[in-house]
C-alpha cells in the first residue's frame, strides 16, 4: 500500500509546481494572485452549479482516460481516443434520433458506441499485427472521423433550421435524468460504475494479467502462451470502447447533440491523465477530476479577472512535462546504474 | 600491500602494473554481497575469480568498474587509492570489463557502438574506427567497424567487445564468463589471445563457473564464498578440481551459512509426483514432422524431423544461435512455423488451448528476460502462469501464493530476502532458479530447458540436472539444449545434434560420444 502511495507523490508533486508557477502568470496577466487562486476554486467549489458543471465536464474525460489507460498497460499508446470519442457520440446520435426511448433506454446508444468506438481502436490493434505503429494509425483515424463528422454536419446529420452545425437533439427517453437539485447527470453513476468495472477487469482477472504482462514483456507473453497479436487488439478495442462511452455520456448527460465542436479536446487531455496516472485505471479518476477541474475554472478566470484562458492550458501541461521530465530522468538511471535500490 | 611499482621491480622488462581491493565491503540490506574483500590483480597474469551464485563475484566487479559504490573499502591502482565514480572513470583509469551478456546493441554497427560507448554529444571529433581497428590489430584480430553486430558470430561479437575495452590503453580486463556463451573453437581461440594480453603485461580477471578452465588459464585464483575471500591459490600452488570444489562451496559439514542446510534432493517433494498419463516408457510424446519457417525475431529452421519419447531426455547438442531459440519456442507452442506439424501426445500443438499448453508443457528459456518480468517481484513471477491461465490474481489469493513461492524458495534454495523482492534485484542463478521452480513445479509432461545450467555454479548445475532425472524418471519427456558436450551426454538418452537451423544427425545411446557429436556440428555446410 505504501509502494503504490509511493507511486502517486511525483505526480502531486508536479501538480502543486504547476499551482505555484500560476502565481506569476496570473500577475503578468493582470490580476491579483489572490483573486487568481480564489476565482479558480470558486468555479467549482463556490457553488451547487459549479459542482454540478464541474463533475459532469469530467466525465467524458474520466472515461477516455479510461480508453487510454488500459491500452498503455499493455504497452500501447492510443492517442485516438478523441476520434473514438466523437464515433461514440454519433452512434449514440443515431440511436437517440431514430427512437423515443424509455426508462433504461440509454443502454441501447451506450452499447452501440462502445461496440462502433470498439471497432475503430480494433482497426488500429488489427493495423499493428500488421506492422503499423498504432501512435500514427490511431492519430490518423482521427482525422478520419474528424472529416466524416464535419461532412454529415453539412448534410444529413444536420438539423434543418439550427443556425449553427449541429445534429438534433437525443430524444428525451434516452437522457440521463438528473439529480442533486437537477444539477447531476445519473451518467455520473454510470461512469463510476465502467471505472471500477474496467479496474477490476485489468487488476483483478485473468484477462487483465495477460494485458499487463504483455505491457510488462511481450517475450515473456509470448512465452507464456499469449496470443500476443489478439490480446493487442483487445486491449485497443476495450480502450476506444471505453473512449467511445465518453463520448455518448457527455452526449446522453450534457450536450444531446453532436456539434463540430463538441469536445474541446478530451480525447488529448486523457493522454495527460492517463500518463499521470501511470496507466492505472482507478487513479485515472482523481487526474481525471482535476483536469475537469482546471477546465471548468477557465471560463471564471476569463470573463471575471480577464485572464487569458490559455493559463488553464499552462497549467495542464506543465505538470505534465515535469512528471515526464522525473520519470524519463528515473529511466536513464537506471539504465545508467542497474543498481538496486536497497 | 600490493604495491608493486618501486624503483628495483623496473628491472624486469616492464614495471608490473597492480590492481588491488582493500576490505571491499558492499551490503545490500541484510545480504552481504561483498563482507570485506581483499584481493590483488597484478598485469601480467590470469587471476580466476571463482565462486558459487551469489557469491559476491559480480558485486566485485561492479565495485571495480564503477558501477556500485562500496560501503566501505578502497581500490589502488599502480599503488594510488582511487574511488571509482562511475564506470567511466573506471574505464579511465585503466579497467575494462567484458560483460557476461554481451552490451552491444545488435541493430547497429560496431563503430556505432563504439561512439554510443564513449557517449560524448556534438561532433565527433576522435577517429574512433581507426581506434578499434588498432586495437584489434594489436591484440592479434581482424575487427570490421561497419558490421552489424547481429551479423556477428558469438566469438566474434566478444573478441570486438575486448577490442573497444582495449581502446582505451587498459591495464586490466575483466572478463566475466566470457566463455559460457563459446564453442569448443571460439574457447581456444580466447585462450590464446590470453597469452597475448599477458605478453603484453596486461591483468586478465578472468570469472568462471568451469573449474578445469580456471586450472589450466590461471597464474593465480581466488575464491570467494559468502562475499568473503575463503581461498587463494599463489603461482605453482596445485590442487585438484576436488579441492577446487570443497573450496567453493564449503564442507557439507562446516555448518556455515544457509546452503549447507539443504539436503542433496532439496525440491525433490515438489516434483517427485509423476504427472497424470505420463507413464515411462514406449510411444511417442512430441513429434515434429518436418517443420520450416522462421519466426519474425529469429533464425530460419530447415525441414526438422524430431520424436521425444514418454519419459526420454533429448539432449540437443549444437552452438547457440543455430536455431536453439526458434527450436524451443517451437517446441513450446510460442511459435508456430508455416510448415510442418508438432504434435504433443498425437495433437497437433497448435489446437491445444494456451492455457493447457502451459499446463503441460514446461518451458526454460535460454534467457531469463523471456521468462520473468523485472519489475514483477519474486512471489508474482513464480504465478506468472498461473495468474493468466489458472486463477484471476485476486487480492485474497495473494498470501497463499507468497507462502508457495516462500516454500519454493527454501526447496529451490534461492537466495532472497524476500518473496517481494523483484526479480531484477536477484543475481542471474537465482533467476534462473526461479524460473526452474516455475515451471518444475507444474509437473509438465514436456519440459523444454536451453541451457538450463548456464550461469550456475557446480553444485546448482549438478542440482538442476538431478531435477531434470528425477523428472523423467517420472514420465516427463525432457528436451534439453546444451553446448556443454558433457553434461549433455551424462543427461541425455539421446542426442540430436542442430547445426544451422537443421538437424545434422541424432544419436541413440549406445551411438554417443563426443567425437560423433562434434563431427555432426561440422557437417553443417554440406547441406547448403
Amino acid at each position: 500500500m505504501l509502494k503504490r502511495l509511493r507511486g502517486a507523490v511525483v505526480p502531486i508533486l508536479a501538480i502543486l509546481v504547476s499551482l505555484l508557477v500560476l502565481a506569476p502568470l496570473i500577475r503578468i496577466g493582470g490580476a491579483g494572485v489572490m483573486d487568481g487562486y480564489r476565482e479558480l476554486l470558486k468555479s467549482t467549489f463556490g457553488s451547487l452549479v459549479g459542482l454540478g458543471s464541474w463533475l459532469t465536464a469530467s466525465l467524458p474525460l474520466i472515461l477516455v482516460g479510461l480508453g487510454v489507460a488500459l491500452p498503455y498497460r499493455a504497452g500501447l499508446f492510443n492517442v485516438g481516443g478523441e476520434g473514438q470519442l466523437i464515433t461514440g457520440a454519433l452512434v449514440g446520435v443515431y440511436v437517440g434520433t431514430s427512437f423515443e426511448g424509455g426508462p433504461g433506454a440509454f443502454l441501447l446508444p451506450m452499447l452501440g458506441a462502445f461496440g462502433a468506438a470498439a471497432c475503430l481502436g480494433a482497426l488500429a490493434g488489427w493495423l499493428k499485427t500488421r506492422g503499423m505503429h498504432e501512435i500514427v494509425t490511431t492519430i490518423m483515424l482521427n482525422f478520419v472521423v474528424l472529416f466524416l463528422i464535419t461532412f454529415l454536419l453539412r448534410g444529413s446529420l444536420k438539423e434543418p433550421g439550427l443556425p449553427y452545425a449541429a445534429s438534433r437533439a437525443v430524444a428525451d427517453g434516452f437522457r440521463f435524468h438528473r439529480f442533486l437539485d437537477n444539477k447531476l447527470p445519473y451518467g455520473l453513476i454510470v461512469t463510476l460504475v465502467i471505472v471500477v468495472a474496467a479496474s477490476w477487469l485489468t487488476e483483478y482477472t485473468r484477462f487483465g494479467w495477460r494485458l499487463r504482462l504483455l505491457g510488462l514483456s511481450d517475450a515473456v507473453a509470448e512465452r507464456q502462451g499469449i496470443d500476443v497479436k489478439r490480446t493487442r487488439i483487445a486491449a485497443l478495442a476495450l480502450g476506444g470502447g471505453l473512449a467511445g462511452l465518453g463520448g455518448v455520456v457527455e452526449l446522453l448527460g450534457n450536450q444531446y447533440r453532436l456539434g463540430a465542436n463538441f469536445s474541446p479536446g478530451w480525447g488529448f487531455t486523457a493522454i495527460a491523465v492517463a500518463l499521470l496516472a501511470r496507466g492505472n485505471l482507478l487513479v485515472v479518476l482523481p487526474f481525471a477530476l482535476y483536469f475537469g477541474f482546471l477546465q471548468n475554472g477557465e471560463v471564471r478566470l476569463q470573463s471575471i479577472l480577464g485572464l487569458p484562458g490559455n493559463l488553464i492550458l499552462i497549467l495542464a501541461a506543465s505538470p505534465v512535462i515535469i512528471v515526464a521530465a522525473v520519470y524519463g530522468y528515473q529511466t536513464f538511471r537506471r539504465a545508467v546504474r542497474v543498481a538496486p535500490d536497497a | 600491500m600490493g604495491v608493486a611499482t618501486d624503483a628495483h621491480t623496473e628491472a624486469a622488462t616492464k614495471a608490473q602494473s597492480t590492481l588491488v581491493a582493500a576490505s571491499v565491503r558492499k551490503h545490500f540490506g541484510k545480504v552481504k554481497a561483498n563482507d570485506g574483500v581483499d584481493v590483488t590483480f597484478k598485469g601480467g597474469e590470469v587471476h580466476g575469480l571463482l565462486g558459487e551464485n551469489g557469491a559476491g563475484k559480480s558485486t566485485l566487479i561492479k565495485c571495480l568498474t564503477g558501477v556500485y559504490r562500496p560501503d566501505s573499502g578502497h581500490f589502488e591502482v599502480n599503488g594510488r587509492e582511487v574511488s571509482f565514480k562511475n564506470p567511466v572513470h573506471s574505464r579511465q583509469s585503466g579497467i575494462a570489463v567484458v560483460h557476461q551478456n554481451s552490451t552491444l546493441i545488435s541493430r547497429l554497427s560496431l563503430i556505432e557502438n563504439v561512439v554510443l560507448q564513449e557517449g560524448r554529444l556534438g561532433r565527433i571529433t576522435s577517429n574512433y574506427a581507426e581506434q578499434l581497428v588498432a586495437s584489434g590489430e594489436r591484440l592479434g584480430f581482424k575487427v570490421d567497424p561497419s558490421a552489424r553486430v547481429e551479423t556477428l558470430s558469438v566469438g566474434d561479437r566478444q573478441r570486438a567487445e575486448i577490442a573497444r575495452a582495449f581502446m582505451h590503453d587498459a591495464m586490466f580486463v575483466i572478463l566475466d564468463e566470457p566463455t559460457a556463451v563459446l564453442s569448443p573453437a571460439e574457447r581456444e581461440s580466447l585462450f590464446g589471445l590470453f597469452t597475448a594480453l599477458t605478453d603484453r603485461g596486461i591483468g586478465i580477471v578472468f570469472v568462471t563457473h568451469h573449474l578445469s578452465e580456471a586450472l589450466s588459464q590461471c597464474t593465480r585464483t581466488t575464491v570467494l564464498r559468502h562475499g568473503r575471500v575463503v581461498g587463494r591459490l599463489e603461482e605453482g600452488h596445485q590442487v585438484d578440481e576436488q579441492e577446487l570444489v570443497r573450496l567453493i562451496i564449503g564442507d557439507a559439514v562446516d555448518g556455515e551459512g544457509p546452503e549447507s542446510a539443504i539436503p542433496a534432493g532439496a525440491g525433490e517433494s515438489l516434483i517427485r509426483s509423476p504427472p497424470a498419463g505420463a507413464s515411462p516408457g514406449e510411444g511417442a510424446r512430441v513429434s515434429v514432422r518436418s517443420v520450416s519457417g522462421a519466426p519474425s525475431w529469429g533464425r530460419r529452421l530447415f525441414d526438422i524431423s524430431l520424436e521425444v519419447r514418454k519419459g526420454e531426455v533429448m539432449g540437443i547438442a549444437g552452438v547457440e544461435g543455430n536455431g536453439q531459440r526458434e527450436f524451443s519456442a517451437m517446441l513450446t507452442g510460442a511459435w508456430r512455423a508455416d510448415e510442418g506439424e508438432v504434435t504433443l501426445d498425437g495433437e497437433p500443438l497448435a489446437e491445444i488451448p494456451p492455457r493447457r499448453r502451459s499446463e503441460l508443457i514446461g518451458d526454460v528459456p535460454d534467457d531469463h528476460f523471456l521468462a520473468t518480468c523485472d519489475s514483477l517481484s519474486l512471489w508474482e513471477n513464480l504465478a506468472l502462469s498461473t495468474f493468466a491461465w489458472q486463477e484471476a490474481p485476486v487480492p485474497s489469493g495473494r498470501s497463499r501464493h507468497r507462502r508457495r513461492a516462500g516454500e519454493l524458495v527454501d526447496e529451490f534454495d534461492i537466495r532472497t530476502g524476500s518473496v517481494n523482492t523483484p526479480v531484477n534485484q536477484l543475481s542471474g542463478g537465482n533467476r534462473r532458479r526461479v524460473i526452474l521452480a516455475r515451471e518444475l513445479c507444474k509437473h509438465p509432461i514436456l519440459l523444454v530447458a536451453t541451457y538450463p545450467t548456464r550461469g550456475l555454479d557446480v553444485r546448482s548445475a549438478e542440482q538442476v540436472i538431478g531435477y531434470l532425472r528425477r523428472l523423467s524418471a517420472g514420465g516427463t519427456s525432457v528436451v534439453i539444449f546444451s553446448m556443454d558436450l558433457e553434461e549433455i551426454i551424462e543427461v541425455s538418452d539421446r542426442v540430436a545434434v542442430l547445426s544451422q537451423g537443421r538437424i545434422t544427425g541424432i544419436l541413440e545411446a549406445d551411438e554417443i560420444s563426443i567425437v560423433r557429436i562434434g563431427s555432426l556440428m561440422l557437417t553443417k555446410a554440406a547441406a547448403c
